[in-house]
This record gives C-alpha cells, structure tokens and sequence, in this order.
C-alpha cells in the first residue's frame, strides 16, 4: 500500500499545483476561497506523502492483485467507443450494438445476449419515448 | 457461421428501428398547407415547476384546445436556459418546434458570453406575460414609503442590503440602475435563485429586494411583503396605490417579459396561425383566470412589437453596462 | 379538525386510492433506476396530472416522490450503485449486507425505515408545520455555513478505514465545488474552457459516476460471477422481532432530523441520509460494525431521507419556498391548479390540503405493502450474472446522466468520475467523503462570503444568531464524540481490568 500511496499523493500534488496555476489567473475576490481549499488539500496530501514514506511496515497491497486487466480494458473501451457511438448513431442503436457486444464479448450464452439486448432496447425504447416522453440522444440512426 | 448469422440479424433489426423510427429528414420541403399534421413542441428553457412552465403549461393548455392537436411542453434548462435557446434556434423551422424565452435574460446571455445561438435566429411571434420589477420590503419595515428608503439609504451609505437571484442577473441589474439613479449606496446580496432571494427577505436577513411582481403578488397581499415602488410606466393594475419609480423622478423601466418565438426561417404563414392561434388562447376567460391565480401579469405584444422590444432590450442592456459596476 | 377528517375520508375515495398505489409504483421504479431520479419523475408526471382534479393530483405527486426516496435503496442495497442521490449512504451498509446474503434483510429494513421516515415527517406536517417553518426562515446565510461545516464533520464519520484518507477525500471534494462561476461575483472558475461547466460539476452525473459506473468497472476486474452472489440469499423471513426493535429507534431519531433537515431549502435527501447514517452509530455499541453490514447502517439514512419528503413540503406548502427540486416542482404543479401556498391552503382550500396530507399517510402505508411484499422479486436482482449487471448498469448510468439536463457533456463528466471512482475505490479514498463536499461546499461557501457581504466584512456576524451557535454546538460535539468516546472505552478498559 505504500508504494500506491505515494503515487497516490504525488498525483494529488499535480491536481493541487494545476489548480493553484489556474487560480492565481482569477481576480482577487474570487481567489480566495479556492486558495483556502485548495492549500487544505495540499497541506492533507503532504501529510499523507510524509506518513506513506516513513512508513516502517508494508503490507503488500491486494489492491491491484488478480485483475484481469484485459476484461477490464475491454469494458471501458467498449464503453467509452459506446458513448461516443450515441451521438453518431443515436441511443436506441448505439446501445443495443453496446450490449450485444459487452455481453458477447463476456462469455455470455449468444441466445441469452440476443434476447437481453433486444429485449432491454425495447424497454428502453418504451420507457423513455413512450412513456416518460424523455429525448434520447438522435443520431443518424435512431 | 453461426456469429455472421447474429450480425446479420443484429443489422437488420437495427436498420428496422431506424426506418420506423422518426424520420428527421431535413431535406423534405416544409408543408405548410396542412399545418399542423402532429403535437407541436414547445420548447421551455427552464426547470419544471417555475415561472416561465407554469405561464407555458397554462396557454399550451389552452391554445391546445383551439389547434386541435397536442401541445407539448419540453423542458431543457440549463446554463441559465442557454441550452433551451440554443436548441430552438437550431430546431427545424417547420412550426413544429417553437419555444419561450425570457427577456432580458435571452439578450443579456448573448452579452455576458459566448452563446451559442444569436438573438436573430428566432422569429417573434407573441409576447405572453410581462413581469414588472418592483422593490419590496419586510411588511413589518420601518420603511412605509419609497421616499423614507432613499434618505435611510443616503444618510446610512452601504448599510441597506439588497438581496438578488444572481450576480448579473435581472434583478441585480435593476436594483443596480435604480441604485445609479437615485444616487445612493446600497450593498448587493447575490443569492442563487429568486426563491432563495426573497426567503431571505422574508426571513429579515436583508433589508429589501427587488423582484417581478409575480413572486410577491400574494406576498404583498397578505401583508408579508410590502411594494415601495415599481419599475413601471404606469400604476400596477392590481396595486394602485404603489408609485411608479417613474412618477418620483427616477426614469427605469425594468421586468422581465416571456415570449413565444419560432426559429428563424419558420414560414409567414404558420408563423400566422400559430400567432392567431395563441393569442385567441390568451384571450379565453379560461386562461386569464388561470393565469391570475396564478399571479401571471399578461401582456400581448404583437410580432412587430415584440421584435422592436426584443431590439430595443439589447439596446439598453448594452447601454448600462458601460455606466453601471456590477462587481459591487 | 372537520378538515383533517374530510381529509382522511376523502384520501379513501377509489380515484385517489388508485392515484396513491400507481403513483407509489412508479415512484419506486424510477427510483431504483440508477440515473433516474425523484424530480425527473415528478416532473415528467406534472402534465398527467393536468386533467385531474387537484387532491388526487398532489396525491400522486407525492406518490412519486415517497416512492422514489425508497426505490433508490433498492439498487443502492443490491447492485451498490444508489438509485438516488439520496440512497448514496444506504449503499454503505446495504450492499454488504447483499454480499453477506442478506439482501432481503437489508430490503426490507430501507422498506420498514422510510416508512417510519415518512410517517415521522407527515406527524410534522399535520402538527408543527407553522413552527418548523418559521424556524426554516430564520436560517439565513450564517446559519447555513454552520451547517455545512457540521455536515462536513460527518465526513470524518464516514471514513471507517483511514480518517486521513477520509478528510484527503472531503477537501477534494471541496475543490471540485470550486468549479463553475464564482456564487458573488458571476465570475468563471476553473471551467476549463467549457461552458458546460458553468453551473459547476453536474451532480447527479458526478454522484452516477462515482458510484455506478465505478461499480461497473469494479466487477468487471474480477471473475464474473455467474448465477447466486457471494452466497445464497438464505433468509424467508425477511426480519425478526429482535431486529425490529433495533431498527425502531434509530428511525425515529434519524426520521426527526431528516424533517428538520428537509425544512432548509437546499439541504435536501442526500445530506440527510449522510446525517442519517452517521446518527445510526448512536444506536450502536460496536462502531466498528458500521460498514460491514448491519441493518441500523441501511434504517439510520433511509428513515432520514424518507423524512425528508414531509419535512420538504412543509415551507413549500405554508411559504411557498421549495425545499428542493421536487417541490418546486410540486409548488409548479400546485400554483397551475389554482392553489396558493400560504394560510389560504389551510383554510380556504383546507379540505384539498387535509386530503392530500391524507393521501401522503396512504401513500406511505402502500410503499410500505408494495415494499414488503417485493422483496422477495427485488431480492431476486441480486442473482443477476455480473456479465449482464455490466452493460445495463452503464446504459442507464449514460441515460441517467443525459436526461438531467439534457447535455451530453454531463455523460463525458460521468464517463471520467467512473474512473476516478474506480481509483478513489482501489486507493481507499472516499467517494462518499467527495460528494459530501460536493453539496456542502457551495452551502459553506455562499454562506460564509453572504454574511461578510451582508456585515461589511465582519467575521463576528458569524456568531450572531442562537442557531448559529446551536450548530456550532452539535459540529463540535460531533467532531469530538468519537475522541470522547475512545478515551472513555479505554478508561473504562482500564477499570474492568482492574487497574
């Protein structure tokens, strides 16, 4: 756990010095109470960087043990690929595709990943058009 | 095989949505002959539930009964209602979409940043409520005229405390022009929403606010609130006994106004029918009681005379910017 | 009194019976809908509610609204992402509670709490609605800075691993609420560049990312598990005896103090859930237990943010002021009918208020029926495949994060707080510590910079006022307790051992 704090506090350093940049281009008024928070923050990383370095002991963190980092990567792409898709494709397409793929692509039985998708699509469809007359994203499809 | 035989369905089913789902062609010519063939939208950019949905619910209703076919009501607010307007002015202009907006929020947006829409991308069609500004205070304050506030707040600079819905918003610049005027020094209060604003007031925080008659209608009624004065030409219809700041030698005009507008290309003659159509609406006994109830100031302006306000709102905004300091 | 018993009589007739049951239905499905949230639902009910006539109106307003405040329990508990905002704190000891098998406890512990929440509150209603709103009004900007800091206190309560940690999340959490335009002066602030972010961090989509969609990645790192949950969901009866009269008295203290919260126009559900489940310790011996599963945990936020919907109508019905989205929304629905806030409601229109208070009793008492007698169904979500849960949750996550504001910036922020959420989860941070700060940021911040606007710069204005100090009071004893509380346990150690 040591080693993840570190780095934990280090990125926490970089947030910490991107926001005092950023404050010190406001006017006076309105810096001072980012700078109060912000310096709040920076003064708790600090005293989190110096506890993790003095730190004696370690346990070995189980944190980022047996991960399977390609299923992983492999849902937020497809997530991320998704979210972009909604706007090209429209919602009710771009998830139905979404579904389909995440659920094939997680070793799901392909009769059950069809009907869930299909299914879920059709609910979705009624659910918001129909009935809660909520707008999807429209794209070139639907 | 059998994975290019569930892609192959996938598609089909896809492409199967796509054609019955609704048809957004924009290259389909604009039929005005039959209008309206389907709901008319109408586009409120600002939450549910507040001033400028209840005045929209209240005439769509109405005007619903006259055209025959539904009159939706949809909601997009956010970024003060810039995303509502932006989307009414990139609508289709086929009268199908059509929208409120708030004056002078719709112009001072376009001032204060960069919008994405212009105040030329819509198409007056008629003005439905003006809301006056008026100062308000305590119903219980020491200050029983307009007049006793000015000489406190010469005598006293700094110590009167004005509360307002926002840095820069209407109110702000109202109770700001009216301070300029009347040559004296007040300290502004800035509070996240003109309810937050006058529960302040009424809670005694701070000492006066200026609001749109509306909100304080009832409140005024029921001796919680008292008017001292209002930003008017003439007397209010229902408070005859406030002064105008006009009459007391202070020349602001200020409130807000709530008009109905259609993307700008939106053909003249639906334009027409739908400007028939609402103001017939407006004009119902059924609608004038609901919006009295609902404290609802109406005022009908025509397309002409709502583009020459919309104009002439930029103008004055424009104007004060240059002698007022908002930063307080 | 004729009034309250036309009332009840009235709330009977068939037509609001049925308005009370459906409403209450959908209420909770919208509600456990992560991305859905209680305002959207009444807000999308407003136009039905049109041709109605205005009891039976209200009535299902208020359906909707009870029903989502309970429904967001129901995801929270099962699937760890809160189906509301408010739900964010039931997810704490819920969830656990579901990995442990017992789900249809952890169910139906929310069920019976928000029922007693609701009660508590329409008690409020019906007896002290004039006192507690004039208290409402006196909270002017000082008083509310106390506030935030008192609720910022909790965050130190909240933090059971690491309090460091804990208070590293909180002051992130304050950072972030910096975004958007400075509250006084109109300015931008840190916007990056988007105009999206004028208005600060969209919240619900932050809190969806943080939690559901961080989820989402969190199952997605490990085996996906097939069929049942950790273990099988063992229990039939779903609560015994002995574990109602635990949860009783944590819900009838957290249900009071989620009226009272519900009272302050913008301190809504989610601080009072939060106040909720930090009360719920009170009633513990062990604190050590909270966060591992134990039903006072999942009673202690849900009978508060339950509350919350009574305590919330009471400025809005006799002021006028909205104590949160859904009653303006309700306010909206109210003056379109014809219905004033004020004494008016209560004399002239009392026998149309006296029956929509009835018809918030009835409700309650159906989202309790409708509740209990669904567990066993919802229980049942809990044996969803992982492989499924994954891309469901995120569709709604994406859907749930749109339809807010219609702005699809606010999926892109989701998107990136999901996997900020997953780190802050792997590094043991705090997401509930962040969103706390989220909310009470803005609160602490405007009231601070209000009272030395409204008093020339003056700190002493601070300390004017009996609330201010009362809050000051309970902040400080909060943040003293559990101090107090371990030099006692280890005197009291140091007795028993015979020192």
């Amino acid at each position: 756990m040591r080693r993840l704090d570190l780095i934990l506090s280090l990125v926490l350093l970089a947030v910490v010095g991107v926001f005092y940049y950023l404050t010190f281009q406001l006017q006076q008024n309105a810096m001072i109470y980012p700078l109060f928070v912000i310096t709040l923050l920076f003064i708790l990383t600090l005293i989190q960087l110096f506890t993790a370095y003095f730190r004696k002991t370690d346990e070995e963190s189980k944190a980022f043990k047996d991960i399977k980092w390609k299923q992983l990567g492999f849902v937020l792409i497809t997530s991320g690929i998704y979210v972009v898709l909604i706007n090209i494709l429209g919602y009710i397409s771009s998830t139905f595709i979404y579904v389909l793929v995440v659920l094939i692509g997680l070793k799901t039985s392909r009769k059950l990943s069809v009907l869930v998708s299909i299914g879920f699509v059709v609910v979705m469809y009624f659910l918001f058009k129909e009935a809660l007359n909520v707008p999807l994203p429209k794209g070139f499809l639907i | 095989m059998k994975k290019s035989i569930l892609v192959l369905l996938a598609l089909t089913l896809v492409l199967s949505l796509a054609a019955c789902g609704d048809s957004n062609s924009s290259d389909a010519p604009i039929n005005t002959a039959n209008f309206p063939e389907k709901n008319i939208e109408v586009i409120v950019a600002y939450k549910a539930g507040g001033g400028t949905d209840v005045g929209a619910r209240i005439l769509a209703s109405e005007a619903e009964k006259l055209i025959g076919k539904p009159v939706v009501i949809i909601n997009r607010d956010g970024s003060d209602g810039e995303l509502g307007y932006t989307e009414l002015a990139k609508a289709r202009p086929d009268g199908y979409t059509i929208g409120f907006i708030n004056l002078p929020t719709f112009v001072s947006l376009t001032l204060e940043r960069n919008t994405q829409y212009a105040i030329g991308d819509v198409e007056p069609i008629l003005n439905h409520v003006y809301d006056a500004g008026v100062l308000v205070v305590q119903g219980n304050s020491d200050f029983a005229t307009i007049e006793d506030f000015i000489n406190f707040a010469k005598e006293n600079p700094g110590d009167i405390t004005i509360s307002n819905n926002g840095t820069g918003a209407s109110n702000h610049i109202g109770a700001a022009h009216f301070e300029y005027e009347a040559g004296i020094d007040v300290t502004h209060v800035p509070f996240g929403g003109s309810t937050d604003m006058l529960a302040a007031l009424r809670g005694g925080h701070v000492t006066a606010s200026v609001a749109k008659i509306s909100e304080v209608a009832a409140l005024a009624n029921s001796g919680d609130l008292r008017i001292l004065a209002s930003f008017t030409e003439n007397r209010l219809e229902n408070f005859k006994d406030v002064p105008t700041l006009k009459e007391k030698g202070y020349d602001i005009l200020f409130g807000s106004a709530r008009a109905l507008v259609a993307p700008k290309g939106t053909p003249q003659e639906i334009i027409d029918y739908l400007h028939d159509n609402f103001k017939a609406a407006m004009e119902t006994e059924s609608h004038m009681e609901k919006a009295n109830n609902a404290d609802l100031p109406i005022m009908y302006m025509s397309p002409s005379e709502l583009g020459d306000y919309i104009v002439n709102e930029e103008a004055y905004l424009k104007g004060i910017g240059e002698f007022l300091d908002l930063t307080n | 009194m004729d009034n309250v018993l036309y009332g009840f009589m009235a709330a009977f007739q068939i037509t609001n019976l049925i308005a009370a049951l459906l409403s209450v239905g959908v209420g909770i499905v919208v509600g456990s809908l992560p991305g859905l949230s209680a305002a959207m639902g009444v807000a999308l009910l407003i136009p039905i509610t049109f041709g109605m006539p205005a009891e039976t109106a209200l009535i299902a307003l208020a359906g909707v609204y009870c029903g989502a405040m309970y429904g967001g329990s129901i995801s929270a508990i099962l699937l760890h992402t809160p189906g509301t905002s408010s739900a964010a704190a039931t997810a704490i000891d819920g969830y656990p509670m579901t990995l442990k098998g017992e789900a249809g406890k952890a169910l139906a512990t929310a069920t019976i709490a928000s029922f007693t929440g609701g009660m508590v509150s329409s008690v409020a209603l019906y007896t002290i609605s004039p006192i507690l709103a004039t208290l409402a009004l006196k909270f002017g900007p000082a008083e509310y800075f106390w506030l935030s800091i008192f609720g910022l206190t909790i965050i130190a309560g909240v933090s059971s691993k690491s309090m460091l940690k804990g208070l590293i999340s909180g002051a992130l959490g304050l950072v972030l609420s910096t975004i958007g335009m400075d509250p006084m002066l109109g300015v931008p602030r840190f916007i990056f560049g988007s105009n999206a972010l004028l208005r600060g961090l969209p919240f619900t989509a932050t809190l969806i990312g943080l939690f559901s969609m961080s989820q989402v990645l969190l199952l997605a790192e490990k085996h996906l598990r097939k069929g049942v949950q950790a273990k099988e969901v063992k229990d039939k009866v779903h609560i015994d005896k002995d574990e109602l009269k635990r949860i009783t008295p944590v819900s009838l203290w957290s249900a009071a103090i989620g009226t009272v919260v519900g009272i302050l126009p913008g301190a809504g559900g989610t601080i009072a859930s939060f106040i909720g489940y930090n009360e719920s310790k009170r009633f513990v011996k062990d604190k050590s237990l909270h966060g591992t599963g134990i039903i006072e945990g999942v009673a202690g936020p849900e009978a508060a943010n339950n509350a919350v919907t009574g305590g919330s109508l009471i400025p809005t019905l006799t002021l006028g002021i909205p104590g949160n989205s859904v009653t303006a929304i309700l306010l909206g629905g109210l003056v379109i009918q014809g219905l004033r806030p004020g004494p008016d409601l209560f004399t002239i229109h009392g026998q149309t208020t006296y029956t929509f208070f009835a018809g918030f009793v009835v409700v309650n008492i159906f989202m309790l029926m409708l509740g209990l007698f669904a567990v066993r169904y919802f229980a049942k979500v809990s044996k969803v495949q992982d492989s499924i849960l994954i891309p469901i949750i995120f569709t709604l996550s994406v859907i749930g994060s749109y339809a807010i504001s219609n702005n699809f910036t606010d999926v892109y922020v989701m998107f990136i707080f999901g996997i900020i959420g997953y780190f802050v989860k792997k590094l043991n941070l705090n997401s509930a510590a962040i969103v706390l700060a989220l909310i009470l940021g803005p609160i602490g911040e405007t009231g601070l910079r209000r009272t030395l606007i409204m008093n020339k710069g003056n700190y002493l204005a601070l300390f004017n006022s009996t609330i201010s100090w009362v809050l000051i009071s309970i902040a400080v004893l909060s943040l003293l307790t559990p101090a107090i509380m371990a030099i006692f346990n280890k005197r009291k150690g140091k007795i028993e051992n015979g020192d």
